[in-house]
C-alpha cells in the first residue's frame, strides 16, 4: 500500500486536502454544477420564452385585426382585400340614379375568418372520416395478425417512414396524380351517377347573382377542390393516426384480451374489447391526427383550389386557415390585412394547440402508465 | 337457435377479420401508390445536372439544383448548430433536474406543446420577430435571409430534441448516477461523462430524426428565407432551399421546372429514406446489445 | 411527478424486499452455537425488544464492550432519518471501527441500506429525506452545514448491489474517480489501475483488454470492477450495499475472498441479508431491526454467545 502511495496521492489530488485522514469538509464552489446548471436552466428557460415569445408577437400583430372586428372575425364570411366601389342601391334594390349618374358607393376592406375556418374543419373532418375508420382496422391488423405472419416489423417500418415524408411530396402527388385523376374520371363519374338524385344538386350546382338575377350555373369539376383536399388530408394522417393506435392497442394487457377469448368471445369480440380498453387513446390518436390536418400546410395549398369562400359542395375550390396563409402572406400589406391574418395564425395555432395537448394527455396517459 | 347466433357472430367476426386485413392492405397500397408514383417519375426526371447546375433561367432549360441542395444543407447546418445544443441542454435539464418540478413540469409542458405548432404559424413568426425587426435596423425593404429560417427550423427542432434527449436520458439506468456520484463525482462530471454518454446513441438517433424532419419542412422558410435562384453561400441573403424551389417550379407554369419538381422530391425522399433506414439499424443494433449486457 | 417518484421505503433497496435468503436456508454452519436453554416465556413475551420496536420505542442498543475498545472511525451518534413523513432510522448510536470489517444485518426494511447510503449522503438525492443526528468521519461530521457532499463521496467509496460499470472501457471505469479528480498524466492513472485491479483481482483477467467495454464483463467480474473503481483513490471506508446479492454462488465466494484480502487496507462496511456471509467476512456485525441498532459486537459474540435472544434466534434463522 505504501510502495506508489505517492503516485496515488498525486493522482487524487483533494482541493481540502489536508495530508492526514483528518481532512475538513468545507463546501467549495462547483464551477461545473454551477456552469451545468445555468446552461441547462437556461436553454429551458428559452423553450419557454419561445412560447411566449409566439403568442406575444401573434398577438401584439393581430391586435388591429383584433380590435376592429372582436370576435365577430369568426363568424364573418367576408375576405374584402381591398376597397370596393359599387353603384349605391335604394331600399327596393334600385341603383340611385342622381343628376343621371350612378352613385358609387365605397366599400371598405373586411376580413372575415369563417370561410377558411369552415374549410379546415370540413376538410379535416372529411379527411378523419376516411382515414380513422381505415386507421384502426390496421392497427388492429398489425397488432392482432401482422405479428403471426411476421410481417410486422417491415409493415411498422413501412408506416413511419411513410410518416416521415413531407407534406411537400404528398401535395406534388396530389397535384399532379389525383387532382387530375378526380377531374378526369371520378368527378364526372360521381356527377353522372349522382346529378338527377333528387336533394343532391348542391354538389353540382351554385346559384350566383349576376346583374340582379340569381343564375344556377355548374360547378367546374376541375379537380383541385375540397375533395382533392380532403383525399390528400386523409392519406397524409393515416400512417401517424395508425402509428399511434397501433401503439395504443399494443399497450393493452394481454389478460384483457385472454380474459375475453377464454369466455368465448371470437376474434371480432375481443377485438372490440381491445378498442374499448384503448378508447381514450384511441382518442387521443384521432386528436391528433386531427392537429396534424388542420395545420397542414403545403399539400392543402397545393390542391385545396384556394377560394376563400364558403360552398357545400365537394368539387368546389375552397381554402383552410392554413393555405389562406401561405397564400397571401407573402403578399399582404402592412395594416388590416396583415393583421386580420395574423388573427387566423392564432386562432390556427390556439385551434392545434388545443388538440395537440387534448390528444398528448389521452395517448401518454395510457400508452406509458409510468409517465414522467 | 343459440347454435344459429353463434353461427352469425362467428362469421360477422370472419367478415370483420376480412375488413381489417382489407384496411390494412388499403393503407399499403394507398401509401405505395404515392410513393411509387413519386420515385418513378422523379426517377425519369433526375439526371447528373440536376445536382451540379443552377437554375439558368431559361424555362425550357430550367437547369439543376445544386443551389438549392446547397442552400438546404446550409439551413440545416445552421439550424443543427441553434437547436442542437439548446435542443440537448433542455433534454438534460428536464431529466436531470426533474426535481425542480415546479419549474421543470411545466417547461415539459410547453416543450410538448411546442411541438403541436403548425411550421406555417412558426413561419410567421420567424418573419415577425427576425424579418421585420432586422428590415428596420438596416432600413431593408423586406430582409428576407438565411438566417431567418434557419431560425425558424431551430424553432421547430428544439423541443422535439429536447424531448427525445430527457427520454432518452431517463432510459439511463439510475445505478449509473448513484455510482458516480458516490464516487465523489460532481453533478456536472455525472452528467457529462456518466449519463450522456451512455445515452450518446440513442440522442444522436433522436438529432437525426429531428433533423430529417426540419429537412423536409416549407411552409416555415416561405416567409423566412423566401427561396433564392443564385448559388449563394451568404445567409443573411434570401436563401434557396430544396423545398422551396421544388414549391416553386412545382405550383409554376413550365413543364421542364415540373419535371425539376418531380426529381427534387426524389432527392428528397432517398435523403429521408436513408436516415430513417440508418437510424432504425443503429437504433436495433443499440437496443440489442443494451438488452444482451443487462 | 418527478416529486412523487420516490416511494419513501421501497427506495432505498430496490427489491431487497422480496428476497428471503436471510431466511432458514442461509443458516450459518460454523460460527452459529446451538440454540440454547436460556429462559423462554410464551410467544408474547419471548423477544421483548423486538415487541417494544413494533410498539414505536427504540430500546437501548445492546453494544458489546469489545467495539468500544477499537479505534473509531465512523461514529454515528442518535442518527434519525425521515422519508417524508416515515421514519426509516431511530437514534441509531454506532462507533465503527477503523481498519476492521463491520457487517450490517437484519431483516429486509430495517434500514441497513438507509443507514449505508446515509454516511456518504446518497439519500441526499432522494426527494423528502430529512435527518437528525450526526455522523462523523474520522471526526469530521458528515452532516455539518457547509459540508462539500462531492468532497466527502470522495474520501468514500461505495459498491452497489447490481454491478453498475459505467458503459465505457474497463480503464476509463477504474481511473474515473481520478479522472474527475483531476489527473491527467497518463502514467499516474496507468499505475493506478493496475494497482486498484490487482487489489481487486481482476488484473490477470482483464490486463489484457483494458480498452474493452466494461459491459462485456461477466456479472462478477463487473462487481470487482466496482470495488477497483471504488477502491481507486483509497477511501478512508468502503461502503458495500449488498454487493453479491445479484452474484452466482461461485462470484459471490470470490467477492468475499475479496472484501477478506483489502480488509487488512481499507475499513469496510458492509450491509448483506446474507448472514453467513458476515459471519465469513466481518470482524464486528450489527444488528438492525425496523430502523433500530439491536446488538453490535464481535462477530464470533454475536452468532456465538448473542446477549439477546433476538439477536440468538435471527442468527439461527428461527425469527426474522
Amino acid at each position: 500500500m505504501t510502495t506508489d502511495a505517492s503516485a496515488i496521492s498525486a493522482a487524487a489530488p483533494s482541493p481540502n486536502a489536508s495530508g492526514g485522514p483528518a481532512r475538513s469538509l468545507r463546501r467549495s464552489f462547483r464551477f461545473g454544477d454551477a456552469m451545468l446548471g445555468l446552461v441547462c436552466r437556461g436553454s429551458a428557460a428559452i423553450i419557454a420564452l419561445m412560447l411566449g415569445a409566439l403568442v406575444l408577437v401573434l398577438l401584439t400583430s393581430a391586435m388591429p385585426a383584433i380590435k376592429q372586428f372582436g370576435l365577430g372575425f369568426l363568424v364573418s364570411s367576408e375576405w374584402r382585400v381591398n376597397e370596393l366601389e359599387r353603384p349605391l342601391k335604394d331600399a327596393a334594390g334600385q341603383v340611385v340614379m342622381e343628376d343621371g349618374e350612378i352613385v358609387m358607393e365605397t366599400i371598405k376592406p373586411a376580413f372575415g375568418a369563417l370561410p377558411v375556418i369552415y374549410g379546415t374543419a370540413m376538410s379535416s373532418l372529411i379527411a378523419l372520416a376516411i382515414a380513422v375508420p381505415l386507421s384502426f382496422g390496421a392497427a388492429l391488423f398489425l397488432v392482432r395478425v401482422a405479428p403471426t405472419l411476421r410481417i410486422a416489423g417491415p409493415l411498422s417500418f413501412l408506416i413511419e417512414f411513410l410518416a416521415a415524408i413531407p407534406s411537400l411530396a404528398y401535395g406534388i402527388w396530389g397535384l399532379f396524380v389525383l387532382a387530375p385523376f378526380l377531374q378526369s374520371h371520378v368527378g364526372p363519374a360521381i356527377k353522372a351517377t349522382l346529378e338527377n338524385v333528387p336533394g343532391l344538386r348542391w354538389m353540382f350546382y351554385e346559384s350566383v347573382t349576376i346583374a340582379g338575377t340569381v343564375v344556377e350555373r355548374p360547378i367546374p369539376i376541375t379537380g383541385r377542390d375540397m375533395l382533392c383536399g380532403s383525399l390528400v388530408l386523409a392519406i397524409m394522417i393515416l400512417p401517424i393516426v395508425t402509428s399511434v393506435s397501433r401503439d395504443v392497442l399494443k399497450a393493452v394487457p394481454r389478460t384483457q384480451i385472454e380474459g375475453t377469448l377464454a369466455l368465448g368471445a371470437t376474434w371480432w369480440q375481443s377485438c372490440v374489447a381491445m378498442l374499448r380498453y384503448g378508447r381514450s387513446g384511441l382518442f387521443g390518436a384521432v386528436m391528433l391526427g386531427l392537429a396534424r390536418a388542420a395545420g397542414e400546410t403545403m399539400a392543402i395549398t397545393m390542391v385545396i383550389g384556394n377560394n376563400n369562400q364558403i360552398n357545400p359542395s365537394p368539387f368546389a375550390p375552397a381554402q383552410t386557415m392554413a393555405s389562406l396563409l401561405a397564400n397571401e402572406f407573402a403578399e399582404a400589406s402592412e395594416g388590416l390585412h396583415q393583421a386580420s391574418l395574423l388573427y387566423v395564425a392564432l386562432v390556427l395555432l390556439v385551434m392545434s394547440l388545443l388538440f395537440n395537448v387534448i390528444a398528448r394527455r389521452l395517448v401518454v396517459g395510457k400508452a406509458s402508465p409510468a409517465g414522467h | 337457435m343459440a347454435s344459429a347466433r353463434f353461427e352469425t357472430r362467428r362469421l360477422t367476426s370472419d367478415a370483420m377479420f376480412g375488413v381489417c386485413a382489407a384496411c390494412a392492405a388499403v393503407i399499403v397500397t394507398l401509401l405505395l401508390l404515392v410513393s411509387g408514383y413519386l420515385v418513378f417519375i422523379g426517377a425519369g426526371a433526375i439526371n447528373l445536372s440536376f445536382f451540379t447546375d443552377v437554375p439558368t433561367g431559361d424555362v425550357a432549360q430550367p437547369g439543376g439544383m445544386r443551389h438549392a441542395i446547397e442552400g438546404t444543407l446550409i439551413l440545416l447546418a445552421l439550424a443543427a448548430a441553434i437547436g442542437v445544443p439548446l435542443g440537448v441542454a433542455s433534454g438534460v435539464y428536464l431529466s436531470e433536474y426533474s426535481h425542480e418540478w415546479l419549474f421543470a413540469s411545466p417547461m415539459r409542458f410547453i416543450a410538448d406543446v411546442l411541438t403541436g405548432v403548425p411550421s406555417i404559424v412558426v413561419g410567421i413568426l420567424g418573419y415577425e420577430l427576425v424579418v421585420v425587426p432586422v428590415s428596420r435596423w438596416t432600413s431593408n425593404s423586406v430582409s428576407f435571409s438565411g438566417y431567418a429560417g434557419a431560425a425558424a427550423l431551430a424553432f421547430i427542432m428544439i423541443p422535439i430534441v429536447a424531448r427525445t434527449t430527457e427520454e432518452m436520458l431517463r432510459l439511463v439506468p439510475k445505478t449509473y448516477r448513484e455510482g458516480s456520484l458516490a464516487l465523489g463525482a460532481s453533478k456536472a462530471q455525472t452528467v457529462l461523462r456518466v449519463v450522456l454518454p451512455s445515452a450518446f446513441g440513442s440522442i444522436s438517433t433522436g438529432i437525426m430524426l429531428a433533423i430529417a424532419r426540419v429537412a423536409g419542412e416549407t411552409a416555415p422558410l416561405l416567409f423566412t428565407a423566401l427561396g433564392s435562384r443564385l448559388l449563394t453561400r451568404d445567409p443573411s441573403e434570401p436563401f434557396p432551399s430544396l423545398t422551396l424551389q421544388i414549391y416553386t417550379y412545382a405550383t409554376g407554369p413550365y413543364p421542364e421546372q415540373k419535371n425539376l419538381a418531380w426529381a427534387g422530391i426524389l432527392v428528397l425522399l432517398a435523403i429521408l429514406f436513408v436516415v430513417n433506414l440508418l437510424i432504425r439499424v443503429v437504433a436495433s443494433r443499440h437496443a440489442a446489445t443494451r438488452m444482451g449486457k443487462s | 411527478m418527478p416529486a412523487s417518484m420516490t416511494h419513501p421505503h421501497s427506495h432505498p433497496q430496490p427489491g431487497s424486499d422480496s428476497r428471503s435468503d436471510a431466511r432458514p436456508e442461509a443458516r450459518p454452519e460454523v460460527a452459529v452455537r446451538a440454540p440454547s436453554a436460556l429462559p423462554r416465556g410464551g410467544p408474547a413475551s419471548a423477544y421483548p425488544i423486538i415487541d417494544a420496536i413494533k410498539r414505536g420505542e427504540t430500546p437501548t442498543p445492546r453494544i458489546h464492550d469489545s467495539v468500544r475498545a477499537e479505534p473509531v472511525i465512523l461514529a454515528v451518534n442518535n442518527f434519525q432519518l425521515w422519508y417524508g413523513q416515515s421514519k426509516a432510522l431511530h437514534g441509531i448510536t454506532m462507533p465503527v471501527a477503523k481498519g476492521k470489517v463491520t457487517a450490517l444485518i437484519g431483516p429486509s426494511g430495517c434500514g441497513k441500506s438507509t443507514l449505508l447510503r446515509s454516511v456518504n449522503r446518497l439519500n441526499d438525492l432522494i426527494e423528502g429525506v430529512r435527518v437528525e443526528g450526526s455522523i462523523d468521519l474520522n471526526g469530521n461530521s458528515v452532516y455539518a452545514r457547509g459540508v462539500d457532499v462531492i468532497d466527502l463521496r470522495k474520501r468514500l467509496g461505495m459498491v452497489f448491489q447490481k454491478p453498475n460499470p459505467f458503459p465505457m472501457s474497463i480503464f476509463e471505469n477504474v481511473v474515473y474517480a481520478l479522472r474527475i479528480s483531476g489527473e491527467r498524466n497518463k502514467k499516474a492513472l496507468a499505475d493506478a489501475c493496475e494497482k486498484a485491479l490487482r487489489q481487486a483481482a481482476l488484473w490477470d483477467e482483464v490486463k489484457d483488454r483494458l480498452k474493452a467495454s466494461a459491459m462485456g464483463l461477466s456479472g462478477g467480474q463487473q462487481q470487482r470492477l466496482c470495488i477497483a473503481r471504488a477502491i481507486v483513490s483509497e477511501p478512508e471506508v468502503l461502503l458495500l450495499d449488498e454487493p453479491c446479492s445479484a452474484l452466482d454462488p461461485i462470484a459471490t465466494l470470490r467477492i468475499e475472498e475479496l472484501i477478506h484480502e483489502i480488509s487488512s487496507r481499507y475499513t469496510v462496511l458492509i450491509v448483506t441479508h446474507n448472514m453467513q456471509q458476515a459471519a465469513r467476512v466481518s470482524d464486528y456485525t450489527a444488528f438492525m431491526y425496523l430502523g433500530r441498532l439491536v446488538e453490535y459486537g464481535r462477530t464470533a459474540d454475536l452468532f456465538q454467545v448473542p446477549q439477546l435472544r433476538e439477536t440468538e434466534d435471527y442468527v439461527t434463522g428461527r425469527f426474522g
